[in-house]
C-alpha cells in the first residue's frame, strides 16, 4: 500500500460508508437488499480478518474476490471494488459456477445460495464463503446465517487451516459459538 | 510569634542547640517530603497516563472484530474484563462514525455515556477523575474510539502510604536528630555550664585560686583561658592588697603603740611637773606669809621708828608680798584644775552665772552694772570647776568695764566663729585681736597692772577647765568697744543649747 493520505482518507470513507450500511442493516434486518449490504462488508472484513500465504498471490498483488450467484448482492459490492487491503486491490470478479473459481485464482470465493456445487474442493489460497444452511458441512469454510435477525457467521477452521489460511482469533471469537 | 521569641531567648543554650537542630531537620524533612510529594504526583499522572492508554489501546485492539462485525455483545464483554482494575469506573467504545457501540460501568456505578465520542485531545483530569479517549485503529484504519474513565483513587492511595512513610520518617528522624542534639549539644555548652558553675563558685566563695578545665581549642577554650588569666590577675591583686592591709594594720598598731608610749611619757611628765609646781607654790607661801606677818608687824609696833620713807618701804614690800600670795593661790588653782577630773553632773548655767554676778556685785556696791542673763541655760559639766570658769570670764567682763560709763555684761548662747557656744559678753576695753592668740597663755596680759589688776593665770585657768570638759573656748574683741569669749563644753550640749 502506498503511503498517502489522500488514499487513507478514500479508505476511512469506505470505511464509513460500509459501517453506514451496517447501521441500516441492524435497522432494517427483513429488507434483502440490506442483507447483503452487510454480507458484503462482512467479505471485507473476512480479508482483512484472515491471513492468506503470501504465494498465492500473482504479479498485480490483486486480491480476486470471486462470487457465484452475484445477482444477489446488486450493487452491494461496489464499495468494496478497489479497495486496498494490506496493499493489495480487491477485485470483483462474477463466476458463472464455483468450479471456475481455480482458474480464476480467486482468493475468496462467496456461493451464493442456490449455487453450491455437488463438492466443494478446499483450493490452497482460498477462503470459500457461503451463505447455506450445512454449506460447512459440505467442505465450506464460512457460513452466513442469520439469527434472531442479525447476520452471524460460522467457521469451520480445520478445512481453512488444511487452506492454509489463518483466521483472526478475534474472528474466531466472534463466530457462531 | 513574639511570645514564641521571648520563650526562646529564655532558654538555656542547650535548649536553644536542641531546639535549632531539631527545628531544622524538620524543615529539612518536611522540604524533602514536599519535593517527593511532587515528584510523586507528576510520576503518578504520567504512570496513570501510561496505563489508561495501553488499557485503552488494547481493549481497542481487542474489539476491532466486533466492532467490525458490528457485535455489541462480544465488544461488551470485551469491555468487561475492565473490571478487574478496580480505579476504572467507566469505559465505551464509539464506533466509525463516533456512534456509542458498547459500553462499560463499573460495579455499582450509574452513569449516562454521550451518545458521541467525547472531544478529549489527551489524559484529562477533573474532580479526581481521570478520562482519555483513543482511537481504535486495525490494519492502518480507524474503525472506532475507545473512552476510558479511571478515579485517581491510586494517587490517593500512593499519598496515603506516602504520608504513612513520612509521617514514620518525621517521628523517627525527630527523636533520632533531638537524641543525638542532647549528645551533641553537651560538646558546646558543657564548659559553657562548668565556666557558669565555676563562676558562681568563685562569686560566692571568694576563692581566686580556683581554674577552669580547658577541654577544646575553639572559641570556648579561648574563653577558658581568658577567664583563668583574669581569675589569675584578680587572685594575685587581691593577695596584695591583703599584704598591704596586713601592713597597714601593723603600721597602725605600731603607730597607736608609740602613741600611747608618748601620752604616758607626757603624762608622767607633766605629772612630775604639775606636782613640783604644786610643791613649790605650797612651799613658797611659808616665807612669803613670814615676810608679810613680819612688815606687818615693823609697821604696827615699830612705825615710830622709821621714818617716812621707811614706812613706804615696808609698805611696798607688804604690797608686793600680797601679790605674790595672790599669784601662787592662782598658781595653785592652776594646778588644782589641772590636776582634778571633772564630774559630769546636770547644771543650770544661768543659775551658775547669776551666783558669780551676785558675788561680785557684794564685793563692790558701788558699781553699776546693766546685766543679763539667758535664763534657762543647762549643761553637762563640773559644779565646781565651771564655777571656777564663770568666776574667771564673768570676773573679768566686771574688771575690764570699769572704767564705762555704761557697763553691759551679757551671758547666753550663741553661735559665734560658726560653731553654737555659750558666751559672755561685756562692753569695756577690748583688746587687739592681733593678740588674740597670747589671750589664754599663762601670765600673759594684754593690759598693765595699773590700768587693770590681774595674774595673767584665770584665762588659762578657764582654757584648761573648758578642755577637761572636751570644749573649746576663743574670743573676739575690738579695742574699746568689749569683747566676747565663747566656750563649749561638749560639742554636742553647746549645740543643743544653741
Amino acid at each position: 500500500m502506498q503511503p498517502g493520505s489522500g488514499k487513507r482518507r478514500a479508505a476511512v470513507g469506505v470505511a464509513v460508508a460500509l459501517v453506514s450500511v451496517l447501521w441500516a442493516s441492524f435497522a432494517y434486518p427483513q429488507t434483502s437488499a440490506l442483507e447483503y449490504q452487510v454480507k458484503a462488508s462482512y467479505l471485507y472484513n473476512f480479508v482483512r480478518f484472515v491471513t492468506w500465504p503470501s504465494d498465492v498471490f500473482g504479479r498485480d498483488g490483486a486480491f480476486q474476490l470471486c462470487v457465484v450467484g452475484a445477482e444477489r448482492f446488486g450493487a452491494a459490492l461496489a464499495p468494496i471494488a478497489g479497495e486496498r487491503v494490506e496493499g493489495r486491490e480487491i477485485v470483483i470478479r462474477r463466476l458463472d459456477q464455483s468450479a471456475q473459481a481455480r482458474a480464476a485464482h480467486c482468493h475468496l470465493l462467496f456461493i451464493a445460495e442456490g449455487a453450491e456445487a455437488a463438492g466443494i474442493v478446499a483450493e490452497r489460497g482460498m477462503l470459500v464463503v457461503g451463505e447455506t444452511p450445512g454449506f460447512l458441512s459440505r467442505g465450506g469454510m464460512i457460513n452466513l446465517i442469520e439469527t434472531q435477525g442479525r447476520i452471524r457467521f460460522e467457521i469451520n477452521q480445520p478445512v481453512a487451516q488444511q487452506a492454509g489460511l489463518v483466521f483472526s482469533s478475534r474472528l474466531l471469537e466472534l463466530s457462531k459459538r | 510569634m513574639g511570645g514564641f521569641l521571648y520563650r526562646l531567648r529564655r532558654l538555656p543554650i542547650s535548649g536553644k542547640v536542641v531546639f535549632m537542630m531539631c527545628g531544622l531537620s524538620a524543615i529539612k524533612l518536611l522540604l524533602i517530603c514536599g519535593g517527593l510529594i511532587l515528584y510523586e504526583r507528576s510520576t503518578f499522572e504520567r504512570q496513570m497516563e501510561q496505563k489508561l492508554t495501553l488499557l485503552a489501546d488494547v481493549i481497542g485492539l481487542n474489539s476491532t472484530a466486533a466492532l467490525a462485525f458490528n457485535d455489541t455483545g462480544a465488544a461488551t464483554e470485551t469491555l468487561a474484563a475492565l473490571s478487574s482494575d478496580d480505579h476504572v469506573m467507566a469505559a465505551a467504545l464509539y464506533d466509525v462514525r463516533g456512534h456509542l457501540f458498547a459500553r462499560y460501568l463499573r460495579r455499582g456505578l450509574e452513569r449516562s455515556f454521550a451518545d458521541s465520542v467525547p472531544i478529549l485531545p489527551q489524559l484529562t483530569f477533573s474532580d479526581g477523575q481521570a478520562e482519555l479517549v483513543r482511537t481504535v485503529v486495525f490494519k492502518g484504519q480507524s474503525i472506532g474510539k475507545m473512552y476510558i474513565l479511571s478515579d485517581t483513587g491510586e494517587w490517593h492511595d500512593a499519598l496515603r502510604g506516602l504520608f504513612g512513610i513520612v509521617s514514620v520518617l518525621v517521628v523517627a528522624v525527630l527523636s533520632v536528630a533531638a537524641l543525638i542534639s542532647v549528645w551533641m549539644q553537651r560538646v558546646v555548652t558543657d564548659p559553657i555550664t562548668e565556666l557558669v558553675d565555676l563562676m558562681r563558685r568563685v562569686g560566692q566563695e571568694r576563692d581566686y585560686r580556683l581554674r577552669a578545665t580547658k577541654k577544646s581549642d575553639d572559641e570556648l577554650g579561648v574563653l577558658v583561658d581568658g577567664f583563668n588569666d583574669m581569675l589569675g590577675e584578680i587572685g594575685k591583686g587581691r593577695i596584695d592588697i591583703e599584704r598591704a592591709q596586713v601592713e597597714l594594720r601593723q603600721l597602725n598598731l605600731q603607730l597607736e603603740q608609740r602613741v600611747l608610749d608618748r601620752t604616758a611619757q607626757l603624762e608622767s611628765a607633766n605629772k612630775e611637773l604639775e606636782a613640783f609646781s604644786y610643791s613649790v607654790s605650797h612651799d613658797l607661801r611659808a616665807p612669803l606669809r613670814a615676810i608679810d606677818g613680819f612688815s606687818r608687824i615693823l609697821l604696827d609696833e615699830h612705825s615710830a621708828k622709821l621714818d617716812e620713807s621707811g614706812r613706804d618701804s615696808l609698805a611696798r614690800v607688804r604690797r608686793a608680798a600680797q601679790r605674790m600670795g595672790a599669784l601662787i593661790d592662782d598658781l595653785l588653782k592652776l594646778a588644782r584644775v589641772t590636776r582634778t577630773e571633772p564630774v559630769h553632773e546636770k547644771l543650770d548655767l544661768s543659775a551658775l552665772a547669776q551666783e558669780v554676778i551676785e558675788s561680785l556685785r557684794s564685793q563692790d556696791s558701788a558699781r553699776n552694772v546693766r546685766i543679763d542673763i539667758t535664763p534657762g541655760l543647762k549643761a553637762q559639766g563640773d559644779a565646781a570647776l565651771v564655777r571656777v570658769a564663770l568666776e574667771n570670764l564673768l570676773g573679768n567682763a566686771w574688771k575690764f568695764t570699769a572704767k564705762c560709763s555704761e557697763a553691759r555684761i551679757e551671758f547666753g548662747a550663741a553661735v559665734g566663729g560658726g560653731t553654737a557656744a555659750y558666751f559672755v559678753r561685756d562692753n569695756g576695753a577690748g583688746f587687739d585681736m592681733q593678740y588674740a592668740n597670747k589671750l589664754f597663755g599663762a601670765f600673759q596680759r594684754l593690759h598693765t597692772v595699773e590700768e587693770f589688776p590681774g595674774t595673767g593665770i584665770g584665762l588659762a585657768t578657764v582654757q584648761r577647765i573648758v578642755r577637761k570638759h572636751g570644749g573649746r573656748i576663743w574670743a573676739e574683741s575690738t579695742v574699746n568697744q568689749g569683747s566676747v569669749f565663747y566656750f563649749t563644753l561638749a560639742q554636742d550640749e553647746a549645740r543643743a543649747a544653741a
